[in-house]
């Protein structure tokens, strides 16, 4: 076989090789781009705002929720206790303004944790919080199951299950 | 958000869905496949000017490897990453056909090509076996105390005297019956979840306030980094799990002071070594002027660097060069017979599918949403960008040397099925995310 052939095989090679990276590319581009509008919070549908005491450190806004049985009741601290938010099948809790319930607290993560129904239990999870969640006294490790009864802390809000 | 959106939502599912990961695998896989098979054709030609007798064996062999692999991850992990599969087996394929192309001319090398396609067949069942036992790579975080003693039993093996083979100079092999292996390549993932799980545990610590006592983990992941040196002479693993620990330590505290520790305990140690050990003296000195006795302790790189100098653009052609010529060419150098036969394009395509690997590995990394996967994902990552670094620094001469294979290119059963279990667990990760969608949206 002569040279000039081999060398244009070379160069097919390469060219093989750099068309297999254009489509690499290509893949992580439209991926990257059917990823962005994710990132973006969609905006709670329709939040009614607990009417805000004087003073108080947190301001806790809720959406109406679907029934779906659980409750979340507001304990601590005094000024917002007895607010009531309606769980749905997940309900996100934190600072962004696309969670379930918003607590504006320079101590809460802005995603820092989920309620979610599994199977016939409510679970909690912390979602990777800096302060993180206190579960009945104690920092939530992992996904725990929670039943009526039992109180969350997130930054200064306690709130109970019911 | 509405009742309906949340109906919606749990039909719809899968978050990939509409994305079509493993279609976009497939093409990617193909065109591997076709990569490969060309360069193995084009190597033959080049080297006897015949096609290769065994390329219809080869053929089928390869295919169905690249296949399997393909299957098996449309099986287990359908919304994993689609470019880094074919990434790994790119490098893969193209170390094999240089080790084949190699075979033929290395002294008692004729076996390799046939050693290296087993342990490609043995790697891409690991990486199918690490996708089937770990369904969630968080159920890793459990194992973090049994993981971190086997971790360090594994790195402590070679010294054991009735395992531990010295072979080129560095204690890192282990031999248990008739298998010979580094144990270093597998205690490096095993010690990435350790160092995870345990800085899951201590990272409210280590953002809040820094006291002297918060140093100790560093103080002690240097002195063993050091006694891995020591003790079995390997450089380049010692620095491996010294960079892991310290990036995984930054990421966990979000402190980018430990970074700066990190480089001054690690220049620290390494005018230590420098000055007690002459193996330490001599890769500086090589790696400084490797042309002071080009016949001599300089002859690696000298040939390296000439290797890497004749390839020129588009390289002196599959076959056609010289790559024996360099010692250990088919491990540690097999970058300068890339960068020779193929020239600076090949080895630039190699640079690149090792840049998409790791972008790929930090994207994962960046998605995930719990302390644990995220510190283990950038220890993963870590582990193969730094390791593919050293090497080709080391061979380019931007670093001394230090001899560590090339992940997925260079020749060894180890390095192979280990990067494969790497490689399953960041694919595992991925899927898990596309599963899961991001809750910010719920």
């Amino acid at each position: 076989m002569s040279d000039q052939t081999l060398i244009i095989l070379r160069i097919c090679l390469l060219a093989l090789v750099y068309l297999t990276f254009f489509r690499v590319l290509r893949a992580v581009w439209v991926e990257l781009k059917a990823e962005a509008p994710r990132v973006t919070p969609t905006p709670v549908a329709v939040a009614v705002p607990v009417p805000a005491p004087v003073g108080a450190s947190a301001e806790v806004l809720a959406p109406t929720g679907s029934a779906s049985g659980g409750q979340l009741l507001v304990v601590a601290p005094p000024a917002i206790a007895g607010s009531v938010f309606a769980l749905g099948p997940e309900t996100t809790i934190g600072r962004a303004a696309g969670c379930g319930v918003v607590i504006d607290d320079p101590r809460v993560s802005k995603l820092h944790v989920r309620l979610f129904r599994a199977a016939d239990t409510w679970m909690v999870e912390d979602l990777g919080s800096t302060n993180g969640t206190i579960l009945n006294g104690d920092m939530l490790a992992d996904a725990h199951p929670i039943i009526p009864g039992n109180r969350i802390q997130v930054g200064d809000v306690v709130m109970e299950l019911s | 958000m509405t009742a309906t959106s949340r109906r919606r939502r749990t039909r719809v599912a899968p978050a990939y869905a509409a994305l079509k990961p493993r279609r976009v695998e497939a093409g990617l896989v193909l065109m591997v496949g076709v990569v490969i098979v060309v360069a193995y054709a084009l190597a033959s030609f080049g080297a006897s000017a015949s096609i290769p007798a065994n390329l219809g064996p080869f053929l089928v062999w390869m295919l169905a490897l690249l296949l399997i692999a393909h299957l098996a991850t449309r099986r287990l992990a359908p919304g994993a990453d689609p470019v880094m599969l074919p990434m790994a087996l790119l490098l893969n394929g193209l170390g094999y056909v240089m080790i084949a192309r190699l075979s033929n001319d290395v002294p008692g090398g004729s076996d390799l090509a046939g050693l290296q396609s087993t342990w490609t067949a043995v790697g891409i069942a690991a990486y199918i076996g690490t996708l089937v036992v770990v369904p969630r790579v968080r159920i890793l975080a459990n194992y973090r105390y049994l993981l971190g003693i086997a971790g360090m039993a594994l790195l402590a093996l070679p010294l054991v005297p009735t395992f531990g083979r010295q072979i080129n100079g560095a204690r890192i092999w282990a031999s248990v019956g008739p298998i010979n292996f580094q144990p270093g390549e597998f205690a490096k993932i095993a010690l990435a979840a350790f160092f995870a799980a345990y800085l899951v545990e201590s990272r409210e610590l280590l953002r809040s306030r820094l006291e002297l006592r918060d140093l100790a983990p560093i103080g002690v992941a240097w002195a063993g980094s050091l006694a891995v040196m020591v003790l079995e002479r390997d450089l380049g693993s010692s620095l491996l799990f010294f960079t892991l620990f310290v990036v995984v330590l930054w990421v966990a505290s979000e402190r980018a002071m430990f970074l700066g520790i990190g480089a001054v305990l690690f220049a620290g140690g390494a005018v230590l070594a420098w000055s007690m050990f002459t193996h330490v003296q001599q890769r500086v000195d090589i790696w400084r002027d490797p042309f002071a006795s080009p016949k001599g302790d300089g002859f690696q790189i000298v040939e390296a660097s000439f290797a890497l100098a004749d390839g020129g653009l588009t390289g002196t052609g599959l076959g056609q060069g010289e790559p024996d010529r360099i010692p250990f060419v088919e491990t540690d150098f097999i970058f300068a017979a890339i960068g020779e036969e193929l020239g600076l394009a090949g080895s630039t395509a190699i640079l690149m599918a090792f840049l998409v690997l790791i972008g790929s590995g930090l994207r994962v990394a960046l998605r995930a949403d719990r302390p644990f996967e995220k510190l283990f994902t950038v220890g993963l990552t870590t582990l193969l960008g730094v390791q593919a670094f050293i090497i080709m620094g080391g061979v380019l001469r931007v670093v001394p040397l230090t001899g560590i294979t090339l992940p997925f290119v260079s020749y060894g059963g180890s390095s192979l099925v280990a990067n494969y279990i790497l490689l399953a667990l960041l694919m595992r990760m991925s899927h898990e995310q596309r599963l899961e969608p991001v809750p910010a949206q719920s």
